[in-house]
């Protein structure tokens, strides 16, 4: 068995100077600097510092994967990136545009791309919001814009689905969060392009704590989605970024990562949607990178006849750890959830599946069914899966299934008789095991899943 | 194959040596029962089944676990449940194949039938694998009876409780028929069918 390819294969990382970060290191100083920075009203002051306490206060979850490592003192929690922000295409700087170039975006597929807000470090470099958005009513900016021009909304709803004191981790994002993005779709307002994010963490030792916020009302449709591409350095590194979701009535949500963070940052994720009446939240999740995920997209089904559905697929290599998995409580009568998760470990790295299905009392009608496949690659890997399953209802359904096994000898045998390599053979056997969760990716997401499968899969046999 | 009865809350340790075969019948009561089954030596097969018939406010916790610490092991484990009156039951279980432990393969699958609006379940099936000539699963169900068997039972004559009854047989029997010992089958079925 050859050792996967050491070289990182996006490895690599522009040289930009921050304008400003503050010292390494957490305290309130830290957040007051943070938010002077920004500029920001004192309820959001208030906010980060109320937060900070809660985050001194929580101690580390004891489950999941090895945390012991990450040293609170010596990350930067905040860097201001040089750039200013860009109105068009045309201004981003080459620098800028040369790392897109790396990550593979063409440049025909970027213009048709609804607004590219692509994060570099901590803040929005370039935004730029389709007028065809904008004449419809669609809010689509930074988090800290939004802080500064739309407060009622931020003030209304940011913590109301995942509050501060939710996890270590959501506390300590609401202390000292930067970027990400504010959605707000009105009322009947259905956007058939995707809104897309790129992100990308650019200075050593710095962790990167976005802030999402996404409202749509009702009947309103919008597809979100992210990918992530971080350079190579050699600190540990943290990004513990806080989703948070608001569907409501008839509203539809689709909310895509595709992940590939370099393999020695830890991503600490909480994602959380709260859907109201026949709502629909869908999370598609791709997970290759980092050292250690720890991300579990949930859903609150709190209007009746509200509906939930996560597919993910996790890819472990070697030193990884993938520990991921779905939420989803159920609340309200004839909520339907349907969790997918399909893992691939090889080369000595784990992945565990978490999860957790609740069904409340009066939750009458409701059903949930969870689909864990694994194939492990190798006798170095491992695979895990750890699912609860919480019943307080009589009238409801819940399907719960799980299988771990390794590439069949017949299957690879049968497309190496057809003249593949056995390289390429596992690659099609990978690569369709991942396909019901692929082909729900938007098209340009699902071939650079594909593309990321393979290199994955470069060295893994012989 | 010998076989073995468990039918009194608490831990148990049982360890299957090279060329065994062994079947372990569990009755889920009110209070915590662990079973920890480790496959220690090649050949080694387990077979365990539960069955919980809660009622009124027990509270019964069962908790299942196989290991297997070598290659060429074999185990399955099917916990069927009935819930009724107030009863609460946490059921967990989980298949651990150490590293050495090639070839193996073990299924595991918890069925629980809800009959009361006040029950509840807590189902966990857990895997932890880290061999990869495995074939490993397991699968988890959570429901009320169906309707529509329901329905054609008593389209066919008989009053809804006899229906209930009869399904209630059905689902328990799918665990009873594998028990092979006549002896065990017969007090198990004495305890649950009371």
């Amino acid at each position: 068995m050859k050792k996967f390819d050491e070289d990182y294969k996006y490895g690599f990382y522009d040289k930009v100077r921050p304008k400003f970060k503050t010292k390494k290191g957490l305290s309130e100083a830290v957040v007051r600097v943070i938010s002077k920075k920004k500029g920001e009203p004192k309820w959001m002051l208030d906010y980060r510092l109320k937060a900070l306490k809660v985050f001194e206060k929580k101690s580390m979850p004891r489950w999941g994967g090895d945390l012991s490592k990450i040293d609170f003192e010596k990350l930067t929690y905040y860097v201001d990136p040089t750039e200013k922000k860009q109105k068009s295409w045309q201004e981003v700087p080459d620098k800028i545009k040369e790392t897109f170039e790396k990550i593979g975006v063409p440049e025909a597929e970027r213009k048709f791309l609804a607004g590219v807000e692509s994060q570099y470090d901590s803040e929005v470099v370039y935004g730029s919001l389709k007028k065809e958005l904008k004449s419809l009513g669609v809010m689509f900016m930074s988090m800290d814009e939004a802080v500064k021009k739309q407060p009622k909304l931020v003030k209304k709803y940011i913590g109301t689905v995942i509050p501060v004191g939710d996890n270590k981790f959501a506390a300590l994002n609401s202390a000292v969060w930067s970027g990400g993005s504010f959605v707000y779709v009105p009322s009947g307002v259905k956007i058939d392009k995707p809104l897309q994010a790129y992100f990308r963490i650019n200075s050593p030792s710095f962790g990167q704590f976005e802030r999402t916020l996404i409202i749509v009302e009702e009947e309103a449709e919008v597809h979100y989605s992210e990918g992530c591409s971080a350079p190579r350095f050699s600190d540990e590194s943290l990004h513990a970024a806080v989703v948070e979701i608001i569907v409501k009535k008839k509203a539809r949500v689709q909310y895509t990562t595709v992940q590939n963070w370099y393999k020695n940052i830890y991503n600490l994720v909480t994602k959380r949607a709260w859907v109201g009446e026949k709502g629909e939240m869908i999370w598609t999740d791709a997970n290759l990178g980092s050292k250690l995920t720890m991300k579990y997209p949930s859903f609150i089904l709190a209007g009746k006849g509200a509906r939930g559905e996560t597919l993910s697929v996790a890819v472990a290599n070697e030193a990884q750890h993938q520990d991921v998995g779905s939420k989803v409580i159920h609340l309200a009568e004839d909520t339907k959830s349907l969790i997918v998760s399909k893992s691939i470990s090889l080369n000595g790295g784990r992945n565990s599946y978490r999860g957790l299905v609740q069904i409340n009392k009066g939750a009458a009608g409701s059903k949930s069914k969870v689909i864990c496949d694994a194939l492990i690659l190798d006798a170095k890997s491992r695979s895990d899966t750890y699912p609860t399953n919480k019943i307080f209802e009589k009238k409801v359904s819940l399907e719960h299934e799980a299988t771990v096994s390794k590439v069949g000898e017949e299957q690879l045998f049968y497309l190496m008789s057809r003249g593949l390599s056995e390289q390429e053979a596992m690659g099609v056997i990978v690569n369709g095991f991942i396909e019901p969760v692929v082909k729900k990716l938007p098209m340009e997401y699902a071939v650079e899943m594909n593309r990321l499968i393979e290199l994955e899969m470069e060295g893994s046999v012989g | 194959m010998k076989w073995q009865l468990v039918d009194k809350p608490g831990k148990y340790n049982i360890k299957v040596k090279v060329g065994e075969e062994l079947g372990v019948v569990v009755i889920g009561k009110n209070g915590e029962t662990n079973i920890i089954v480790e496959l220690m030596g090649k050949g080694a097969r387990a077979c365990v089944l539960g069955v919980i018939v809660g009622k009124r406010k027990d509270k019964i916790i069962l908790d299942t676990k196989t290991v297997h610490k070598v290659a060429n092991t074999h185990a399955e484990t099917e916990v069927y449940g009935v819930m009724r009156g107030k009863a609460i039951a946490e059921v967990s279980g989980i298949i651990k194949i150490e590293k050495k432990a090639q070839r193996v393969t073990d299924f595991l699958t918890e069925k629980i039938l809800l009959l009361s609006d006040e029950a509840q379940v807590v189902v966990e099936p857990a895997l932890e694998i880290e061999a990869d000539e495995v074939r490993a699963s397991h699968a988890a169900t959570v429901a009320p009876i169906d309707k529509k068997q329901t329905f054609y039972l008593t389209s066919r004559g008989l009053s809804e409780i006899e229906a209930e009854k009869m399904i209630v047989r059905g689902f328990l029997e799918t665990v009873m028929k594998k028990i092979k010992d006549d002896k065990i089958r017969k007090l198990v079925g004495e305890e649950i069918y009371a």
